[in-house]
């Protein structure tokens, strides 16, 4: 078992985390082709914070929170959660430890299974990990519904019955039922109407001050993590290329990509439409099988130099808040 | 305005529910499904016809099945010139009521038909799910073996079987169902390939829900909508070919009755006598249509879309 | 207005014919469309904004139906015209790009070719002028390698590929009127910001009119000129895009404006519109907003408002503003 030597209010970390997909083709793999979904990734989630990680679609960001979750296996890293890294445990420790660690799905059609009552989904994680009587159970399972703002009437519905907010409190119904530490939202919001997402936000963040909750939270909307997060780890091609508290890194951005990212969200103001953008991200990704040598973004870098291409940046400290990968930040 | 009045009505009758009523509007719901499906209705009555004469044979039927008139040999449907009212649908060559048969046969057929059907979706949903589930070696070597099964041709599989063990309802059950699994094998493991991947799995993995009981509560529920539908058709299938293996005598023996044992006695008459094998070939006909326009039926009803809005 | 109409929807009605009864998605939808501008219809999901998109294709399909209403297109009511005619004018004065990219393109033929073979429908060119005007027309849409791709079957591409390459052949006939149907949702803002201004130059330089289907502010304030905002198949806000940002007038628009995060600032609460979109099949007696909304009057509950001008050019469905601009309410 691993000791931290850090500091105790960090209630999850990654160290060197990698996951390479075998893409080789045919029976006879004359060469091995790996898809690089995760690349070496180190972060620090503190106690009670929302850790953002966002990027565009391919970026890594899915696979990475799948891998916290113990849902797919790392190629080679370690997921140190609440002092104890989670891959040397054992099968049945690991289910109980999972207890511990939820998931708030994006797509919240398929994340409920349709031929469950709205209570037995909810109950679920409750029979699983908890010997409760019935009382307690649908006492504990109408308490649920209360926090999330889901009428108890809706008991013995089917999911097919709610629209997609409703859906979506039932998922995070279920996340909160064994009083989890941390809980992984990926895209909680993106499939969601913009007038639900709102309510949803505001769910998620009265939940975490009622419950002190940590939440890592997965998205694309850049608004949206603005909103809702403390630290933001941007990945592109499966590295973290900016890691900022949220302010600083909304202040001030050091990675093109990222800067490029922010000036890409349209701006909700009709008099702003033809402001300039400073950087503009041209292109697209390029194939993560074999990705460019080098830093990764100098394909699309208006500031690449040779540098760029041979020698790949590492992430460092800018301010004590605030690092980045590469070579020239601007 | 008018619209609005039974928009209202609707609305409070959403909002104060119990269970009970919920109930009954599910049912009531699968009710109007099924009304307004012909089809649906027909397969329905002619499914009920069946399963009624089957389990009250002795009592529907006018004649001892087995019993053999010698005055009344070979006599014709009573509707015909010299047909007798005693012999509705006439005799046979040995002067059993043809009637009386086939309502005893619909026992054989039902259950060969039923319990074969169930003893293959067994073993095929059981292979599926393993080899859907779990993958890897436990996928290639369990799909090899439905590829090696599906390689034989089924009917010389069940005449070998027949042929071995020595022909009767246990054996052809048996045959039956050894031939058939093949098929929702493949079906099951298609469909849970799928499902794993959705998100509500990933789910109840996530919570520490066990493999099992991710089967059990998860993937299961999911695959059986199909697995019924299909099943709904097999057993039709099956039916028919009880009928031609009894057909082919290496089914069902005489003195137990099924309708491919009478159109096989009714083989030899097809010129003279035609009613002896029409009759059960009739029935066969009308029990399968009404097996498959159920089967129809399940696949609306059992789409988790068609249970209420959206 | 001074402008010419290039179209003309006016008290729209289709119908849907369901299992439970039947609905009216789009419920007497009325706007128009300024030749050379770009008008955005916004709201939510089941809005009746698609189906609006639709019925302007005539790609309405069963269960649902037109039960009313014009569409005039230059003038021409499009529910006129016979099955042929309007197959006639679809691709070549009317155009329609799709929200999924990867599922628009057939996945067995090469990107070239179906972009060709609308050419080749509508135009009288021969195979290799045809070749010559879709590289022309992916040149346009900015992709790199035009050659290249116009060889490529659909699934080698991103979906910001396919999307420019849905794009050209939405401009293969050069129709007078495109409709884009939430044309950048399904891709990452990266690629949507390229789109974007792909579509920003075919309306500025091109003077192209442009239907623009979106549920994003963002997108609405980048690219329309005009907004009309949607709730339960009926249009509640008409107005032009600064007037609408400086000043929206609904409770909804007010709403979904107030609810989205935005990068420009900070608010420590999102103002969510609480509740959801109503069901058609048990809609609200009086305003279909009324349930959700916080300005309710007594008399929302009740009765249905009807359309107010309350500047130039700006017109709302809402009770709050019938006093002021007509003085009087018809009990």
């Amino acid at each position: 078992m691993n000791v931290m030597n850090s500091k105790n209010d960090v209630l999850l970390e990654v160290r060197g985390l990698k996951k390479y997909f075998d893409v080789s083709e045919g029976w006879f793999k004359k060469e091995h082709k790996y898809l690089h979904a995760v690349d070496n990734v180190n972060l620090k989630v503190r106690q009670g914070e929302t850790f953002s990680i966002v990027g565009e679609s391919g970026c890594g960001k899915s696979t990475l929170a799948n891998i916290i979750m113990n849902l797919i296996e790392p190629t080679e890293g370690q997921i140190i959660f609440d002092s104890i890294d989670l891959l040397t445990l054992s099968k049945d420790d690991l289910r109980k430890k999972r207890a511990d660690m939820q998931m708030v799905f994006q797509n919240p059609f398929s994340s409920l299974n349709p031929r469950m009552r709205l209570f037995d989904i909810i109950a679920e994680p409750l029979r699983t990990h908890r010997n409760l009587t019935k009382a307690e159970l649908s006492d504990r399972v109408f308490e649920l519904m209360n926090i999330v703002g889901l009428d108890r009437a809706y008991a013995r519905r089917y999911p097919h019955e709610f629209s997609g907010g409703q859906r979506q409190r039932i998922g995070i119904a279920r996340a909160l039922a064994l009083n989890p530490k941390l809980i992984i939202c990926d895209e909680p919001v993106s499939a969601l109407d913009v007038s639900i997402q709102a309510q949803i936000l505001n769910l998620l963040m009265n939940l975490q001050k009622q419950y002190n909750l940590t939440y890592i939270f997965i998205a694309h909307g850049l608004a949206v993590v603005k909103h809702i997060s403390d630290t933001v780890a941007v990945m592109y091609m499966g590295k973290i290329v900016e890691k900022a508290s949220k302010n600083s890194l909304f202040s001030h951005q050091y990675h093109p990509y990222t800067k490029g990212l922010i000036s890409s969200v349209p701006i909700s103001n009709p008099r702003m439409r033809n402001k300039p953008q400073c950087v503009q991200l041209e292109g697209e990704l390029p194939n993560p099988v074999n990705p460019p040598p080098g830093c990764r973004f100098h394909t699309r870098c208006s500031f690449a130099t040779d540098k760029c291409k041979s020698e790949e940046p590492a992430l460092r400290n800018i301010t004590a808040e605030h690092c980045v990968a590469c070579h020239f930040p601007i | 305005m008018p619209k609005n009045e039974s928009s209202n009505k609707a609305h409070s009758a959403v909002l104060g529910t119990t269970y009970e009523q919920r109930l009954i509007d599910t049912f009531g719901r699968h009710a109007k499904k099924l009304f307004k499906s012909k089809t649906g209705i027909v397969g329905l009555v002619i499914m009920v016809v069946v399963i009624t004469t089957a389990i009250f044979a002795p009592y529907l039927a006018p004649h001892d099945p087995t019993h053999q008139d010698y005055s009344a040999m070979s006599q014709p449907p009573a509707w015909h010139e010299e047909g007798t009212a005693e012999y509705l649908l006439g005799t046979d060559h040995l002067g059993r009521d043809l009637l009386s048969r086939i309502i005893y046969g619909t026992r054989i057929s039902l259950i060969v038909g039923l319990v074969a059907v169930i003893l293959a979706g067994t073993v095929g949903m059981i292979i599926g799910l393993l080899s859907g589930f779990f993958g890897g070696i436990c996928d290639a070597v369990f799909m090899r073996i439905t590829d090696a099964f599906l390689a034989i041709p089924s009917i010389l599989f069940a005449l070998v079987m027949l042929a071995s063990i020595g022909p009767g309802v246990f054996t052809l059950i048996l045959a039956l169902g050894l031939t058939n699994w093949m098929a929702y094998a493949r079906l099951v493991r298609g469909e849970v390939l799928s499902i794993r991947e959705r998100d509500f799995v990933k789910a109840a993995r996530s919570i520490g829900v066990s493999n099992g009981k991710i089967i059990v509560r998860h993937i299961l529920p999911n695959v059986l909508s199909s697995f019924i539908v299909v099943s709904a058709l097999t057993v039709a299938t099956t039916i028919i070919v009880e009928a031609s293996l009894s057909f082919l005598g290496l089914g069902i023996q005489p003195p137990t009755i099924s309708w491919g044992v009478m159109l096989s006695d009714g083989r030899d008459y097809l010129a003279t006598n035609w009613w002896i094998a029409t009759f059960p070939g009739l029935a066969i006909t009308i029990t399968v249509l009404g097996i498959i326009f159920i089967g129809d039926w399940l696949r609306d009803l059992l789409d988790p879309r068609s249970q209420g809005e959206h | 207005m001074t402008e010419k109409n290039l179209l003309e929807v006016i008290d729209l009605k289709v119908e849907f014919n369901t299992d439970e009864g039947r609905v009216l998605p789009v419920d007497g939808v009325s706007f128009s469309l300024n030749d050379g501008e770009t008008t955005a219809i916004v709201g939510e999901s089941g809005c009746g904004k698609s189906l609006t998109a639709l019925s302007i294709m005539g790609l309405i399909d069963k269960p649902g139906r037109i039960v009313g209403g014009k569409i005039l297109f230059e003038g021409k009511d499009l529910l006129c015209l016979s099955k042929r005619e309007r197959h006639a004018m679809r691709g070549k004065e009317l155009a329609m790009i799709f929200q999924e990219p990867m599922s628009s393109l057939n996945p067995v033929f090469t990107v070239g070719y179906q972009i060709a073979e609308s050419i080749l429908l509508h135009q009288n060119v021969d195979q290799k002028e045809a070749k010559k005007r879709s590289i022309e027309l992916l040149k346009r849409t900015g992709i790199p390698r035009a050659e290249k791709v116009f060889d490529s079957y659909p699934h080698s591409l991103s979906g910001g590929m396919c999307q420019r390459a849905m794009i050209a052949i939405a401009l293969s006939c050069n129709p007078k009127l495109l409709i884009a149907d939430e044309p950048t949702t399904a891709l990452d803002v990266s690629i949507q910001s390229q789109i974007l201004d792909i579509l920003h130059s075919l309306a500025k330089e091109d003077k192209k009119s442009i239907l623009l289907i979106t549920h994003d502010f963002g997108v609405v304030a980048e690219m329309a000129d005009q907004v009309v905002i949607m709730y339960a198949g009926q249009v509640v806000e008409k107005s032009d895009v600064f007037s609408l940002f400086d000043e929206p007038k609904h409770p909804y628009t007010q709403g979904l404006l107030r609810s989205t995060p935005k990068l420009s600032e900070d608010v420590e609460v999102l103002e969510a519109i609480e509740g959801i979109v109503p069901n058609l099949h048990n809609l609200p007696k009086g305003c279909y907003f009324y349930p959700r909304c916080k300005k309710a009057l007594p008399v929302c509950a009740n009765e249905r408002p009807d359309m107010q001008t309350v500047a130039d050019g700006h017109e709302v469905k809402c009770w709050l503003y019938y006093m002021e601009s007509s003085g009087e309410r018809n009990e």
